[in-house]
């Protein structure tokens, strides 16, 4: 669910599921970053996986997880967030805890209040 | 949860919608000269999908309109023909304004979602912005008369796909809520209704992203900066159209797209 007024920025569901891949073959984040400040690569030189689960993208989606918005890509720093999807916190968890970003996974699930 | 992968087969655009961020600047990537993608970068993300663990829902656009590119059904095709048992992509969705449909590009879309060779749902879905009711709304949403052409396209694939007893794609018909066209949405939801019914198909009337398991009427908010005016007036809209649960919980579940 996207947030009301008042609601906490959440980590954003494009980091996870919507690579945007310009003409030219370079991958972004997200159709919001039209001028491609969060590129990641290009296509035609890396293999598609090593682009979007490498290290520089890892690295934002721990960075919205530990709610460091400043520290992820330079468009997510100025995204007014409510305009696209919040990731699923069971999912968010997952990745957390599958990637062995253990330490995140429980500073998200406090500040949230989740169970484990 | 699928990756959606947008391959961008342009970043042109035959319309000039207003709320759209193609629209805004002749470079609309701010980069290099608008143009369309190669077949050799299409090829080659395609192919490479045989390597991603990943689910894959593959998405022919981002900014431009993807039926602009010269080579669009020979891409299509490709993407295709190598995705037999669905070992490249599991779901295939087009995004388009409907504008550049013909008879002939209608069978090829249908044949496509027609292969025995993978999953009967591969083709998800066709989303259709339309965004108007009447002509000229149309024409001042969007900068060009093209609103009679873009109902025709968008019956007409719809008939087709009765004829051939197909299921997939579903089609989708989305307006995107704006204080321009407002005025328009119930007129926009009696005539769909009506082509609806007429071909004896079910839909679905929605605020948010649709599960895309039946034909959709998608009444979209305008993403902008003040996003709390435009939810506001997102809500009136669907208050009078009598589609929302306002207080639902799970209300804008965008993340589902």
């Amino acid at each position: 669910m996207s947030a009301g007024e008042d609601e906490p920025r959440r980590p954003c569901a494009g980091l996870w599921n919507t690579p945007m891949v310009y003409v030219n073959g370079e991958v972004t984040t997200c159709c919001l970053d039209q001028h491609l400040e969060n590129s990641l690569g290009n296509i035609n030189e890396q293999p598609f996986t090593a682009i979007w689960h490498g290290p520089t993208n890892h690295a934002w989606r721990v960075a919205h997880a530990e709610d460091r918005y400043q520290d992820s890509g330079p468009f997510c720093a100025r995204c007014n967030w409510r305009s696209a999807g919040a990731m699923p916190h069971d999912k968010v968890l997952s990745y957390l805890e599958r990637t062995g970003e253990k330490k995140a996974a429980a500073s998200y699930r406090k500040r949230w209040k989740l169970k484990e | 949860m699928a990756i959606n992968l947008n391959l961008e087969l342009t970043d042109l655009c035959n319309i000039r919608c207003r709320m759209c961020g193609q629209a805004e600047h002749p470079k609309v990537h701010r980069l290099n000269p608008n143009s369309f993608m190669s077949w050799e970068t299409w090829k080659h993300s395609v192919d490479s999908l045989a390597e991603v663990d990943d689910e894959i829902d593959l998405c022919p656009h981002w900014l431009g309109e993807p039926c602009l590119h010269p080579e669009f059904d020979r891409f299509i095709r490709y993407a295709f023909d190598s995705n037999e048992d669905n070992r490249l992509f599991r779901h295939f969705k087009l995004h388009t304004n409907g504008t550049l449909l013909n008879e002939q590009r209608i069978d090829a879309l249908l044949d496509c979602a027609n292969r025995k060779d993978m999953a009967d749902d591969t083709f998800r879905f066709v989303h259709f912005s339309v965004d108007a009711f009447t002509p000229q709304m149309y024409e001042n949403i969007k900068k060009y008369d093209l609103g009679h052409t873009v109902y025709k396209n968008i019956v007409r694939l719809l008939e087709r796909r009765t004829e051939k007893d197909l299921r997939w794609p579903y089609v989708t018909v989305a307006f995107i809520v704006m204080p321009e066209n407002q005025h328009e949405a119930l007129w926009f939801q009696s005539y769909w209704r009506r082509v609806f019914e007429q071909l004896d198909l079910d839909y679905e009337e929605v605020y948010d992203w649709p599960q895309r398991l039946a034909d959709t009427m998608y009444f979209r908010r305008l993403h902008q900066e003040d996003q709390a005016a435009a939810d506001q007036l997102h809500r009136e809209v669907l208050d009078r159209l009598d589609i929302l649960p306002l207080d639902a919980p799970g209300a804008f579940i965008e993340e589902s797209f």
